[in-house]
């Protein structure tokens, strides 16, 4: 079965008679019970997508990309399954896309990097150029290495956020990781 | 998979990456609105602009030779 369209009955449980007239006026394009989702998930939807693309500002406008397709494509809606996965499957799709928009080269944001007692210039070195081979990454690969390796998320859930089954994420977090090693090669860096 | 080597790509990405603040800072509502408005308009334009060009493309259909007509005026 595919593994989004597989509803566990916790998930049919958080949607409550009030909340399915909402989705059902969402899907008839009713812009009041759009807002009124809007404001119910804008804040997952956007700290879904900061951790993949790793912006702040990136990720805001990826917010609202993904929530002007969601409203596009509520005619193919079903308000029995749930607002919050699609959801969430529409920003996996449109952070990646923000990714592929990224130049390779481009650097993100460094600030509020994660503290290390003794900041060598060997040990700066080493993340620049790892952050510089990770942007070298297909998008599907980053968004999969940073879902799996540095969230640690469950596969489970990864695979229900890129529309795929748990093999195809097991195998591409594996791909991630082997081209990831590759080029960490050719930049000097031996992990 | 070759696991050792995974944690320590793992544990290089961690220490390199930039981790983000996930709490949103504002609400994105009014830029929404904005996009929607925007689009809304972007939908009456293209009628507009077939309509317009629905009349030169009947009158060259229709009078051939009135294409000398729009190709002295452009």
């Amino acid at each position: 079965m595919d593994a989004m369209n597989a509803i566990t009955a916790e998930e049919r449980s958080l949607v409550s008679p009030a909340e399915e007239g909402v989705l059902k006026r969402f899907a008839a394009g009713d812009i009041p019970a759009f807002e009124i989702l809007f404001h119910q998930h804008q804040a997952r939807v956007y700290a879904w997508i900061v951790r993949i693309v790793r912006d702040a500002g990136i990720a805001e406008d990826l917010t609202i990309e993904t929530f002007w397709r969601i409203y596009r494509a509520r005619k193919r809606f079903d308000p029995a399954r749930g607002f919050g996965p699609w959801a969430r499957r529409i920003a996996t799709n449109v952070a990646i896309d923000g990714l592929k928009n990224l130049r390779p080269e481009e650097s993100l944001s460094t600030e509020a990097l994660p503290s290390i007692e003794v900041d060598s210039d060997l040990q700066r070195h080493i993340r620049k150029q790892t952050e510089r081979a990770f942007r070298q990454l297909p998008a599907r690969f980053q968004a999969v290495a940073i879902m799996a390796l540095v969230d640690e998320r469950p596969y489970e859930e990864i695979s229900q956020a890129l529309g795929i089954s748990i093999g195809a994420v097991k195998t591409r977090v594996f791909r991630a990781v082997r081209l990831l090693r590759m080029k960490l090669k050719q930049l000097g860096v031996e992990p | 998979m070759n696991e050792p080597s995974e944690a320590k790509i793992r544990d290089l990405l961690k220490k390199s990456l930039h981790s983000p603040d996930p709490e949103l800072q504002r609400d994105l509502w009014p830029q929404m609105l904005r996009r929607l408005d925007e689009q809304s308009s972007v939908k009456i334009i293209p009628w507009l602009d077939w309509a317009l060009l629905t009349v030169p493309v009947i009158s060259i259909l229709a009078f051939p030779h009135s294409i000398l007509v729009f190709m002295y005026c452009l």
